[in-house]
């Protein structure tokens, strides 16, 4: 379990004054948001209350994002709220997206990959619905960290695949 | 509500790699050792390589408008092809020499298979030894004398090529004297720079590095395949008996091109980080043993295609270690 300052903060707060859990800071930031901020918000506080905050949106947003950009979620809808985990609210006008294209088996994902995983191989099998072989190149161990995809040439959305594969490695399980 | 929102998996942001970019700085990175060939060779150096780029490129998108998909000759991939057979060419070969290599490179051995990323050897080297198996003599004799030098490196001898001239040093003169003067300072000086007969790019060692260690510095090409190559060549070539000193061996034939363009090819070497050293090793040994004991002087095109062939099973017996896993879990049931 890793760490942060803003939990080592709530444990503080929680033991020192009794105080339960009921807001965080939080960045808000991106080309889509008037004027970025570092706020501190009650959980549950919708995404849109937020921005409107922060000077309201600069244009139409393409994407909303809560977290970071490398691991954040993509939400549907602009009045999701705030839970415990939402470190950032990212919003985004225009998004740049290259055709995905064939593995050109570079391997800087291999390269990149802090848990020594290879994500093309992963990736080759996931699209194939071999779950099996997945599962033996420790597509379970992946932590979603996103260097692979922020690599790849092909621009193949690597993460994408390695969830599906996990998705499903894990309902063969439950099974 | 507002208008929808792009869903997406993470990570949202990604760098600005791409394949294309990539093959264009591989083309840059032999833009060098190409001129420098127009000034050797003379203007027949450019008229080969636009044919063989053209050939690559037409045949790329000729075989693609045929299998209904998407053409992608703007990627470069095709162009870089076509750029490395070249490379590959005696510089006095015909001009349909170029047509043919340019056709089977892209027809067969990379279209065929599937197009960019599923070819299982170097398309221009394959190429290479298709032309070398069907127009031997053309391959082999069509050497042109450089600007200022002759095909040997040597003063005296034009008529082979440095390697052949080692291979066979009986077939020209003095046996003895020759190879002293292959292993002489003045003959590696001119090797290195690239005053010498060869195949179009394989000359000049000094430009060929210095667009190799442009590749290495933009993360292009992997230090590891580079590494093993070279310094398995380096050591055979001092441990085994051979009549060409170590700098001979190391700035003769095409080496350089090999080590660092061919081998170097992402599609057809292994993406695994220890199967990458075996594979640079693998071929610095096969180089050194076909330019001893081979029938062929130079041996980097056949190593490199051999050990192409061996990616597969490389990549099949050296998995990565997964963290915090024990050794070799990967393999286990």
């Amino acid at each position: 379990m890793v760490q942060n300052v803003g939990t080592c903060y709530a444990a503080f707060q929680a033991l020192q004054f009794r105080k339960p859990l009921i807001d965080r800071v939080l960045t808000v930031a991106g080309d889509g948001v008037k004027e970025p901020k570092n706020l501190l918000v009650r959980i549950g506080t919708p995404a849109l209350e937020i921005i409107n905050f922060c000077g309201g949106y600069t244009g139409q947003p393409e994407q909303i994002v809560f977290g970071g950009p490398m691991m954040g979620l993509a939400q549907y809808d602009e009045n999701v709220p705030v839970i415990k985990g939402t470190s950032g609210i990212l919003v985004w006008n225009a998004r740049r997206r290259l055709d995905e294209i064939a593995c050109v088996r570079c391997a800087h994902c291999i390269d990149a990959c802090p848990m020594g995983l290879m994500p093309t191989e992963i990736y080759k099998n996931a699209q194939l619905r071999r779950f099996e072989p997945a599962k033996k190149l420790g597509a379970l161990d992946c932590i979603e960290c996103g260097c692979c995809a922020y690599n790849c040439p092909a621009r193949i959305p690597l993460v994408h695949y390695i969830k599906y594969a996990k998705n499903e490695i894990r309902r063969m399980t439950n099974k | 509500m507002r208008s929808l929102l792009t869903l997406a998996a993470s990570p949202h942001i990604s760098s600005r790699a791409n394949v294309t970019a990539a093959m264009r700085l591989v083309v840059m990175a032999l833009i060098p050792a190409f001129l420098f060939s127009v000034y050797l060779f003379g203007w027949r150096v450019i008229v080969i390589t636009l044919i063989s780029v053209v050939s690559c490129v037409s045949a790329e998108a000729l075989m693609q408008r045929l299998f209904g998909k998407k053409i992608t000759i703007k990627d470069s991939s095709a162009v870089l092809t076509g750029l490395l057979l070249a490379f590959n060419l005696p510089p006095g070969v015909p001009w349909w020499m170029p047509v043919a290599g340019g056709l089977f490179a892209i027809v067969f051995v990379k279209q065929l298979f599937g197009g960019l990323g599923h070819n299982f050897i170097n398309p221009a080297l394959a190429s290479r030894a298709f032309l070398v198996a069907s127009w031997p003599s053309y391959m082999t004799k069509l050497w042109l004398a450089p600007h200022g030098g002759t095909i040997s490196g040597i003063d005296t001898i034009t008529s082979a090529t440095p390697l052949s001239l080692l291979k066979n040093p009986v077939n020209y003169g003095d046996a003895a004297e020759i190879v002293t003067q292959l292993n002489s300072f003045s003959t590696v000086r001119n090797l290195f720079i690239g005053r010498t007969g060869g195949c179009i790019g394989e000359t000049s060692t000094l430009l060929l590095l210095i667009g190799g260690l442009f590749l290495l510095a933009t993360g292009i090409i992997d230090y590891r395949i580079v590494g093993g190559y070279l310094g398995s060549f380096v050591l055979l070539a001092i441990a085994l008996p051979t009549r060409g000193n170590l700098m001979f061996h190391l700035f003769s034939g095409g080496l350089f091109l090999g080590v660092f363009f061919m081998a170097t090819d992402w599609v057809t070497s292994p993406i695994t980080k220890k199967g990458r050293w075996l594979f640079g090793i693998g071929c610095g040994i096969l180089t050194i043993v076909i330019r001893i004991w081979g029938g062929y002087p130079e041996g980097v095109s056949y190593s490199i295609l051999l050990m192409n062939v061996f990616t597969p099973l490389i990549d099949r017996l050296t998995r990565e270690r997964v963290f915090g896993q024990p050794r070799r879990i990967s393999e286990k049931k």
